[in-house]
């Protein structure tokens, strides 16, 4: 019998570092380093994420066949020299960063990969593959599709910001590129930090934040920042861009074409800032479907695979898919740099090495509902609770669900921690708290004193896969959260339409009932569904088929569990600080219950809200 | 003088010796032209695109690879000073603390 070929991913450096470990083309295990450091997008070499993925695999290091980085650090290198020629004697800051950044660290990966674990592999070196390979065969290689369009879209890897390829059996093949300075997601990026929120982070809020505004500066963007084809290629006016010679995106030019200075973080969102958000995110959607409608073009392919950070774009990716110029469209749920990692692997494993695909059955994908991360046993639970005097009691599964179904019903927020981790931004399911939808007070509830954040954040719905047309318009998986589709006509509610339209404040907005399902419905009637399979989360399917049975609604509210600022949480100690932190009234760790009142009184040993900077 | 000034200077004298030099032209696509049908680009460095080693055994090993690398991407005028960068790199190498509790502002940049 053949000898299984193990391989070790890593993404490292930028953000949001991560290891992923797959065997013989089956993912065995992929996690993000900040949820074992709490660090938040914790971009440091994943020494924790890479120990987990192989003590998953129950292999020795020594048993690793390959170590991939999904990075080639010169390719950026030589961007960066020809950037700072390109501006001169200005650039000099620049340079020297980036040279202490790339010649410094990212060129010794190799290095850091003996130190963390022994060894390179059986291999004897670590194999570099490119940044947009690794996006590219990140979705297609788990995804069902033996032929596909592949589209990435990010800020920026090595030169490219923009790729098309085509993937066939187990080859991709590069087609057309767009290479930086000239880039959606930096443009992207720009608005958000023009709006007053964190780049590489607060992106998602942008896109939240748009439904609430006007898309009047569309003609402005296309007049002053960005020439785009009818292909979907675009190039941007470098005059209004800081990123050539600074660490800023924007420049005073861009300033001032919008009328003055960026929005202070934290300050009164205002009526400008929600009209840009809405400008910027129709911009991004047009060209997102331009560059959709080439790839189709010129692969012939009627499946896509999406990844890439802006392949997080819900709101685009759900406007995609209703244009229907795919018949089918895949994206990886990692669709950052975490998932280089992930992709990573599967480049040395296809391309390298040459191995050929086996698709998964069915329409089902390979990726295993991103359920890759670490999982706890009753044992560890169990000792970890008693280690502690806190209270609990351990519940038969059934038990369990009717007991939670009564709770939600009742109001309660639950933190909901079962089964194996997720691979990637969302929370699915298993690191989860959970809340009744059709509470109008759930939304501000979860913002204000759970989560801690800004009050015009939607939350997401869960939906049992077999009901989801019956509250939106959408018939199809959407596993991983990563599509927008409206709600329903038939569960609308009218809304008061001077306040809709004349409120300067966000708030007046935010509280309106809109539906059935007040608190996952967005001010534009839309949801970022997530529809819940049997298959792939048995545990959570069963708590919201109990809710269903019990109330008749098959919806659940369903947030990260975690601050504002705070890694998602990985550990049962994690779940239970969180859970004592805020306004979370029970805790499910697997079957064990755990209620807020019961516990002994908490002490806090650590300043939490200073921890976790504000994202 | 000590490592911090050593590098310092070392980074300067290749900025002078590789950016300033060729800083008389244009290395990036940025130019706006309503003329033209696409910006759409063909993938270039095929090999380094997909998948590739980069060769750090020794200063002269990768003053070697960096060489070969600008040649075959046809940027022979950023070679002139490969063995100042090699030996910067294996400088910085000793010098780098990439797992400190306050993570370094030299990894997590858009760089």
């Amino acid at each position: 019998m053949a000898q299984s070929r193990y391989i070790l991913g890593i993404s490292a450096y930028y953000h949001d570092s991560a290891a992923a470990i797959i065997k013989d083309s089956e993912i065995i295990a992929a996690a993000q380093e900040e949820r074992f450091s709490r660090v938040k997008h914790d971009p440091r070499f994943p020494v924790n994420a890479i120990n987990y993925c192989i003590e998953e695999a129950f292999i020795e290091a020594s048993d690793i066949d390959a170590v991939v980085f999904y990075d080639h650090p010169i390719l950026t290198y030589d961007r960066i020299i020809k950037n700072c020629a390109t501006v001169g004697e200005h650039s000099y800051d620049t340079f020297n960063a980036a040279t202490k950044s790339i010649l410094g660290i990212k060129l010794w990966v190799e290095k850091h990969v003996k130190q963390t674990i022994g060894t390179v592999g059986k291999l004897g070196k670590v194999l570099f593959a490119g940044h947009h390979i690794s996006h590219a065969a990140s979705s297609f290689y788990p995804s069902p599709y033996n032929e596909s369009a592949i589209v990435s879209v990010d800020g920026v890897g090595e030169w490219s910001t923009t790729t098309i390829a085509h993937g066939v059996d187990n080859n991709i093949k590069l087609l057309k590129e767009i290479n930086y300075p000239n880039s959606l997601g930096l443009l992207y990026s720009a608005f958000t930090f023009y709006c007053g929120f964190k780049v590489n982070s607060g992106e998602y809020k942008l896109m939240g934040l748009a439904p609430y505004g006007k898309p009047i500066y569309v003609k402005h963007i296309y007049d002053n920042l960005i020439d785009v084809k009818e292909d979907g290629s675009y190039r941007l006016d470098m005059d209004y861009f800081g990123y050539l010679d600074t660490n800023k995106t924007t420049n005073q030019k861009f300033h001032d074409l919008f009328g003055g200075a960026p929005r202070q973080p934290e300050s009164v969102i205002s009526r400008k800032e929600m009209d840009i958000a809405a400008s910027i995110q129709q911009v991004t959607e047009e060209i997102f479907i331009k560059i959709a409608r080439h790839a189709r073009k010129i692969t012939g392919s009627s499946n896509l695979c999406l990844s890439g950070g802006v392949a997080l774009n819900c709101v685009a990716n759900g406007k995609l898919l209703r244009e229907k110029i795919f018949d089918n469209i895949w994206i990886q749920p990692a669709a950052g740099d975490a998932g280089g990692a992930l992709g990573a692997c599967y480049v040395a494993n296809h391309l390298y090495y040459k191995e050929k695909r086996s698709l998964p059955n069915g329409k089902n994908d390979k990726q295993h509902g991103s359920y890759l991360g670490p999982k706890y046993s009753d044992t560890e639970i169990e000792a970890f609770l008693d280690r502690n005097n806190y209270v609990y009691k351990k519940y038969a599964e059934t038990e369990k669900n009717e007991l939670l179904a009564k709770e939600i019903d009742k109001g309660k927020i639950v933190g909901f921690f079962a089964g194996r981790m997720e691979f990637g931004p969302r929370s699915l399911g298993a690191r989860s708290i959970i809340g009744d939808p059709r509470n109008a007070e759930m939304q501000s509830k979860m913002n204000l004193k759970i989560k801690y954040r800004e009050s015009f954040r939607p939350f997401a719905p869960a939906v049992l896969r077999e009901d989801v047309n019956k509250y939106f318009d959408l018939d199809q998986d959407s596993p991983y959260m990563l599509i927008v589709a409206p709600v329903n006509e038939t569960i609308r509610k009218q809304v008061d339409i001077v306040t809709e339209h004349n409120a300067d404040d966000m708030i007046p907005i935010i509280n309106q009932i809109r539906s059935e399902l007040p608190a996952i419905t967005h001010v534009d009637y839309s949801a970022r569904i997530q529809t819940v399979h049997k298959e792939t989360n048995e545990k959570f399917y069963n708590l919201i088929k109990a809710f269903k049975q019990l109330t008749g609604c098959s919806v659940l509210v369903n947030t990260s569990f975690n601050v504002r600022g705070e890694p998602i949480v990985c550990s049962p100690k994690d779940a239970y600080l969180c859970f004592m932190r805020t306004d979370i009234d029970i805790l499910v760790l697997e079957n064990y219950i755990l209620f807020k009142e019961e516990q002994p009184k908490f002490e806090e040993k650590e300043n939490w809200q200073q921890k976790y900077e504000l994202d | 003088m000590n490592l911090t000034n050593t590098i310092d200077l070392k980074i300067r004298k290749i900025f002078e010796g590789v950016i300033l030099t060729n800083s008389h032209e244009n290395h990036l696509n940025i130019i706006i032209n309503k003329n033209i049908d696409t910006y759409y680009e063909e993938p270039q460095n095929i090999q380094q695109t997909y998948f590739s080693f980069i060769n750090t055994d020794s200063v002269e090993s990768f003053a070697d690879y960096l060489n070969e690398f600008w040649m075959e991407k046809g940027s022979e005028g950023f070679i002139s000073m490969v063995d100042e960068m090699s030996e910067l790199a294996f400088l910085l190498s000793s010098d780098s603390d990439t797992q400190s509790e306050d993570v370094s502002q030299f990894i997590y940049t858009m760089y």
